[in-house]
Order: C-alpha cells, then structure tokens, then sequence
C-alpha cells in the first residue's frame, strides 16, 4: 500500500514540471501534416459533432424524464406503448444522416487508395522488435531500433526516470528520412509476426504481415520529425519499436541520401547480403560524424 | 381433486412428453447444423490455402 | 409485454409435485453435480461468472497498476501481455457469458411457463465443462512460457509463438464453444417447444425474445471459432498451412474467419443485455414499454446484420476500396436498429411515473453510458478516421463502454431485479446504492480518458508509454482501483441476500408494475415450478 502512494506521490510531482515534447492531457487528434490527416481529421469531428448533436437530444429527453415524471412527485403514468409513425421517423432521420457521413468519407477514403504518380517508394519489413527500411533502386537500407538511453529507462525497475529521457519510447537510433512535399509510397512487410505502420502526424496506419506486401502513401506538406509506434500487438516488446520519420526540405535530403550511398557502397561491396551489424554500424558512425 | 383438473393433468403431462421428444428433435438438427459450419469453415480453409 | 391475465392453476402447488420429486432436491455436493434443476444451474453459472469477474478483474487490475505511470515497475512485458490477453478471455468467456447463461436459465423456463429447460442433463454437462476449462486456461500461468500472451484475439502468426500454453488455450476455447453452443441449443428448444399455450411468441418477455436470437446467433459463430482455432492447432503440431505465406496460406485469412465469429460474438454479449433493460425501464416507469414489436424486430436487424460487418475490425491489414467502403456501409447502418432502441426506452421512461430501486439505475446508467459506446462505435466506422483510431486506446475505450456500463451494467441490473425472487431475501437497498453511485462514477473515472488516450495517439496492447500520455493514464488507473474495489460490495450484497434478509413478496417491486410470469411464483419459487402449465391470456 505504501508503494503505491510513494508511486502517487512521485507520479503527481513528476506531472507537474513536464517536459516532455508533447502537450500533455492531450484531448483530441492531432491534425497532422498530411492532406489526408487533415481531411481526417475533419471527417473525425464533423461525426464528432453530429454525435454530440444527437447525444444532446437524447440525454436531453432522458434527463427531463428522471426530472419531470417522478413517481415519488406525484407523476402519473401515461399508457401509450407503441407508434409506427416514431418508428419511422427515427429510422429515416438517422439512415439522412449516416448518408451524410457517408460521403465525405468514401471521398476521403479514394484519396487513400490512390497509389498513382509517388516519386519515393521505400520498402518497410516489421521485425520482432524493430523496423527495416529500404530505399528501392537507391542502394540504402538499414534498421531503425529503439534508441539507447529509452531502452535503457524502460527495463523492469531500471530506476531511470522517464521523464527526464527526451522523447521517451518515440526516439531511434537511425530514422527513416524523407523529403518535404514529396508523395512516399510506403512498401510494407514484416518477417515474422504481424506488425503494423502508423504516424499519426500522417494519418497513415497500415498492417505489415509476413509474406505479403500492404501499401499507404504520404505526402507531408511540413519539414520536422514525427513520430510514431508500432500498431499490432507483436510480442514482448510490441511496445518498444517505435517509428521516426525526418521530414527534410529537398536539398537536405539529396545531401542525406548522397552521404547514406555513399557510406552503403564499401559495405555492399564486401557483403552480399544485407549484413544487419555492418550496415547499421556504418551508418551510424556516420550519421555520429555528421 | 375434481375430474376436470385431473384430466387437465394428464393432458398436461402428454403435452409436455409430446414437447420434449419435439425439443430433441430440434435440438439434433441445430447440433448437426453447429457441426455442419465448423466442417465448412475448415473446407473453405483448405480450399483457400490451396 | 401484452399477457394480460395469467391463470394460476400451475402455480407449483408442491402437492403436484410431491408426485414427481417428494424427496426434493438432493443433498450435499450430489445436488450440485448432478443437477438437472433449472435453478440450481443458473445459480452454479451465476456463482462461477461472479468469481471469474473477480479474477478477471484482478488481472485488469496488474494492468492498470502497470501503466498508472510511464517506465516499467511492476512486471515484465511478456508478463503484461499475458495480463491483457487472459483478462480478455476470462471477462468475455468465464464471467459475461455465463451470466447472461445463468440468467437465461434461471429466468427463461419461469418466463415462457415451463417446467424446466427442454434438454436439463445437457444442461448440466454445459455448466460443468466450465470450470474445468477455466482452470486449465488459469493454469497456463505456471507452465514454462506462462499464459498464452498473443492477445485474445490469437492471430497467427503471433499465437504460435506462445509454447506450452497454446495448446491449453486452444483446448479451453473448444470447451467453452462447446458449452455455449449445447446452452445456446438449449435454450433455443426451449423456448420453441416447451412454452405454456397462449404464450404466443409475440408475447414473450422480451428479454426472452432476446436471448433467443443470441441463441441463435452462438450456434451459427461458436462452431466458426472453433474451425479457426482448430485450423492454428493443426498448423502448429500437422503441417498444415492454413495461415502461412509459406506454404500457400494467409494470416489474414485467420482474421477474417475469427471476426466472423467475432463480430455476432459481440452482439451475444450484448443483446440479453437489451432484454434485461426492457424489462427493468417498464417496470420502474409503470408504463409498459414502448414498440414491443419494433423492439423485437430491431433486435433481429442487429442480429442480421451482425454477420456482415466483421472486417471492420480489420480495416488497415491492406483491403481493397471496394471491401472497405461495403463495411464501412454496413457497420454504419447497425447504428439505425440500436438507436430504434434507445429511442424506444427513452419513450418508455417518457411521461411514465419513475422510481429508482437499484435495477432501475443499473438500466439508466446502462442506457447513457452504452449509448455513449454506441457513439464511438459509429466513429469507428468512419473508415478513414479509423486509420488514426485502430488499436489504440479509443477502440479500448469503446469497447469498455460497450461491455462494462453496456454488458456487465445490464447484469448487475438484472441480477438486482431477480435476486430476491431467487433468494427470497430483498437486500440492503442503501449499500446497493453505494455500489451503483461508485461504480458508475468510477467507471467513467475508468474509461472515458481513454478516448482522450487514443485520440493523443496511444497504441493499445503496450505495457509503458511515452511520458505525454502519463496524466491520463494516471486518472484512468485510479478509476480502475476505485471501481474494482467497489465490486467487493457487489459480492457482498449478493452473498447477504443467499444468508438472510427482508422476506420478499411474490411480487418483490410491490410498488412497482412488474410484468411477467416470474412475479406469479413464491421468492423464491418452488423447486419445481409449472409442473402444470400456467394459462397465458
């Protein structure tokens, strides 16, 4: 018992001063960098709203009814049990209304489907616990685990506060790079169990399942990095293989790119295939180098 | 006990009688029917992954 | 609800039944195990569904332990995987169907007029397959590997990793499919074939209505689950590849077959729900309820369209438009024939004369705080919305909604209005009270940041996160420890009313207008009830 308010205790003193990068109490989605996010996002609150319409309604009458028709106040029952022409007009006004969600939504969701005219694939395998990203026809590949100081925080009793490690559980060692304005048309695989891809700031989310290749596009209209996790349960540390995304204006990306072939091709040379250490290792002396 | 309730027990417990073999009978054919979806589902599976 | 008058000539006079059974029940243990008595099994499922609420429950509250604060304190990952897949398994077979079973077989025999259920010796062997399945599942958390931890869900290829215990798991899923499809079976027959004459169908309870399309629908989907989980056994231990890209099969295949039982499974889990809550709101409005007939026929919509919407939960595993937007259709138009239903109880409260005895504020909070899932259920749909939703804590939170001030709410309510018809006993109406006032705050406490959560883009499944979702998660965490806690006075009012307390009338609500033909009996009725068939008008 005292554990657990040593842990309350503790846990509301580290509320207070956050600083983490996110805001905290978060209420709603975010509206994210993408068209498609932000057409999401709309489609989220316009049935947000319609809901909350509805709700108004019908917890209104509930309400007036535990209020007004009180049996200890004297109310007296009424006796009718039945009207087909309710029936009707609660059947019809709702299936109105589902139509007008309806169509935002299949537009939206046409938008989603259409794979045409990307000018960057990258081909993404979800590993039990990490991510590999391929850059087709461009001679760069490497993984991108969970960085250093959060895996070393989010060990059983670790005694690291999570607080004080900069994006905690959202951080790896080598991010997936992309550049700003560009439609990135996203290969998506696993090679064990199934995993899935999600960026919220793109609003993409799409299962990554062995021996099978799933695609999602984005084209992110905003440089930064944005952040994200893995989406289908996938084993112990399902929890720990987030994804990281560098939006970069074109020019860096180009630079970016040119550095990440450069350093691939003396180990391409010396490894037929995609040697996991080697490749990681290099990559990331280099982008320490930097 | 009046005739008349008398009756109505026998009539009463042949019902019942009457019901329950009924029931049985129902209750075999939603058995063979709950049998007859798992081993459809199980083809379908085989046929799918084929 | 239309019988209007009801003969009570078969009102159980024992002297009848002294011909039949003048030894009464048997005594001891043999009573238990042998039972073939209605009553005494839906009390045996009752009691087993209450201590499996209690387990499930506990294992909720690791989980909630755990994440009351970003890093990892408590146990280890695999370990809190294991928590959530067996809370799932446990909540959804051990403790939510089998009282809605125990519930059937208590109340439907007394409601259609019937002596006992139609096939009572199967009866028996369905309740008992479960406790012994349930403690072969629990034991899997002390074989080497521990419990299976691949979600309840069990997609493959994940499933298979899980060692000892997948077999046991699957082992225990087929005795539970077996159960529920011999009771689904049972009481489909009973209600068919042995109602009291007069008691056309038209004019049965509607929870009785109810639960025989939930019947209906676990003898169509339990078989279902049981071919898929047959179909990962035999991949694992023969060679199959039913569900692996290597060997000509496919893992989504497993998901579509398992949400095709997974979709009906949750309008099971709901519908004698809907059936309790429309026979409480009459009752405490003294105002019969409102569109009997669209209430039956909205139930048989939901029913229906149960079994064409399952892919919505597999929106982002990589389908075509045409898929998507088909399910994306129909799940939307579920909303109709549900919200006919709220609308309809909200008409019957609507101008009735309202009190508030405990069952009456299970069914009101049942009425706002499902509706509330039914909301985020319909946002789930939104295909496109959903990408940002999917297995993350808004689809936790809906489904929580739905199944614990929806599902669970409805039995509380339904256990508080029949209780002392069973016992005899009324209860303490002041600590039911307390039990509702806590429960339904700490339930919102509980579940609603977890929209919040969701929305923020917390995934579901995960036993630490990153410190922007800690207050939250905070908040959702006390909620948890204050309504498990409440839930011991459940237990308690529960196991006072079997001791003693209050005789309670034949009609129990005496202030109220109970319908029915279970008010016409004793409290609690004799062991033997409508030997002779009452007179339904």
């Amino acid at each position: 018992m005292s554990k657990i308010l040593k842990y309350a205790a503790g846990g509301i003193a580290a509320c207070l001063p956050v600083t983490a990068a996110f805001a905290a109490w978060q209420l709603n989605m975010t509206k994210g960098v993408t068209e498609l996010s932000r057409d999401i996002h709309g489609l989220h609150m316009l049935v947000f709203w319609i809901c909350v319409i509805i709700a108004m309604a019908v917890f209104g009458m509930m309400i007036y009814s535990i209020v007004k028709f009180r049996h200890s106040q004297g109310a007296v029952a009424a006796n009718f049990d039945h009207s087909t022409k309710a029936e009707v007009i609660w059947t019809i006004i709702p299936i109105a209304i589902l139509v007008g969600m309806a169509v935002p939504a299949a537009e939206t969701l046409i938008k989603i489907e259409d794979m045409r005219d990307s000018q960057l694939s990258i081909k993404v395998t979800g590993y039990q616990w990490k991510w590999h990203y391929e850059y087709l026809d461009k001679n760069v590949a490497f993984f991108s685990t969970l960085a250093r100081d959060s895996d070393a925080a989010r060990q059983l009793g670790s005694g690291i506060d999570p607080f004080k490690v900069p994006n905690y559980l959202l951080e790896v060692d080598h991010p997936l790079v992309v550049p700003v304005g560009a439609k990135v048309r996203i290969l998506l695989t696993a090679s064990d169990v199934i995993h899935a891809w999600w960026v919220p700031a793109f609003g993409m989310k799409k299962d990554a399942i062995p021996g099978f290749v799933n695609e999602l596009w984005f084209r992110a209209d905003e440089p930064g990095t944005y952040r994200g996790q893995c989406a289908e349960l996938c084993g112990r540390d399902h929890g720990f293989m987030p994804i990281v995304v560098v939006v970069k204006p074109q020019a860096e990306y180009d630079a970016w790119l040119k550095s990440q072939q450069d350093a691939a091709k003396p180990a391409a040379a010396t490894a037929a295939t995609l040697d996991v250490n080697k490749n990681d290792e290099a990559a990331t002396l280099l982008a320490r180098a930097e | 006990m009046s005739e008349g309730s008398e009756r109505a027990i026998m009539v009463a417990v042949v019902t019942q009688a009457d019901r329950k073999r009924a029931a049985r009978r129902t209750a075999l054919l939603l058995a063979c029917v709950a049998i007859g979806i798992y081993v459809a589902f199980i083809v379908s599976g085989i046929l799918k992954s084929r | 609800m239309r019988t209007s008058t009801i003969n009570h000539a078969g009102h159980g006079h024992d002297s009848h039944a002294a011909d039949h059974d003048d030894h009464g029940p048997a005594k001891g243990w043999r009573r238990w195990v042998y039972a073939t008595n209605h009553k005494d099994i839906g009390t045996m499922y009752l009691l087993f569904s209450l201590l499996m609420f209690f387990i499930g429950g506990s294992m909720a509250m690791v989980i909630r332990a755990e994440l009351f604060q970003p890093g990892l304190q408590l146990v280890d990952p695999g370990f809190f995987n294991t928590m959530t897949t067996m809370h799932a398994l446990i909540m959804i077979f051990g403790a939510v169907m089998p009282a809605f079973v125990g519930l059937a077989n208590w109340m439907v025999p007394l409601q259609v007029g019937a002596p006992d259920m139609a096939l009572p010796r199967m009866n028996n062997f369905s309740f008992w397959i479960l406790p012994f399945a349930f403690t072969m599942l629990l034991s899997t958390l002390f074989v080497p590997g521990g419990g299976p931890s691949g979600g309840w869900t069990m997609y493959p290829p994940l499933v298979l990793q899980n060692g000892t215990s997948f077999p046991m798991l699957i082992f225990a899923v087929h005795l539970m499919g077996a159960s529920s499809i011999m009771g689904a079976i049972n009481v489909v027959v009973t209600i068919m074939n042995m109602r009291a004459p007069g008691m056309s169908l038209l004019k049965m309870p509607l929870f009785v209505w109810t639960w025989l399309i939930t019947a209906y629908l676990l003898v169509a989907v339990m078989p279902v689950l049981a071919g898929a989980v047959t179909m990962l056994l035999t991949d694992h231990y023969f060679h199959t590849s039913f569900f692996q890209a290597a060997g000509g099969g496919d893992p989504v295949m497993f998901q579509h077959i398992f949400w095709f039982f997974g979709h009906p499974e949750v309008y099971i889990m709901i519908l004698p729900a809907f059936g309790i809550v429309s026979e409480i709101i009459p009752t405490f409005s003294r105002k019969p309820l409102f569109g009997y007939d669209a209430m039956v026929y909205a139930t048989a919509s939901i029913a229906f369209l149960s079994f064409i919407v399952w892919a919505h939960h597999m929106f982002t595993v990589g389908m075509p438009l045409a898929g998507q937007l088909f399910f994306m259709l129909a799940t939307m138009l579920i909303s109709v024939p549900t919200g006919v239903k709220v609308f309809n109880w909200t008409a019957t409260m609507f101008k009735g004369s309202l009190s508030f005895e405990p069952p009456m504020l299970f069914a009101l909070s049942f009425l706002f705080l499902f509706t509330i899932g039914g909301f985020s259920g319909l946002m789930l749909a939104m295909v496109p919305a959903d990408f940002q939703y999917h297995d993350t804590y808004f689809v936790v939170a809906h489904f929580h909604y739905v199944l614990v001030p929806g599902a669970v709410f409805g039995i509380m309510a339904g256990v508080y209005y029949w209780l002392p018809k069973w016992t005899g006993h009324m209860y303490s109406m002041k600590l039911a009270n307390w039990h509702f006032w806590m429960s339904t705050i700490f339930v919102n406490v509980l579940f609603f940041p977890q929209h919040f959560l969701g929305l923020a883009g917390m995934p579901r499944r995960i036993p630490d996160y990153s410190t922007q979702f800690a207050d939250w998660n905070m908040i959702s965490s006390i909620g948890a420890f204050g309504f498990g806690l409440s839930q011991l006075l459940f237990a308690y009012i529960i196991l006072s009313s079997i001791r003693g307390g209050v005789k309670a009338t034949d009609k129990v609500w005496d202030g109220a207008t109970p319908h029915g033909l279970e008010w016409t009996l004793s409290s609690p009725p004799p062991y033997h009830s409508f030997e002779i068939a009452p007179d339904v008008k």
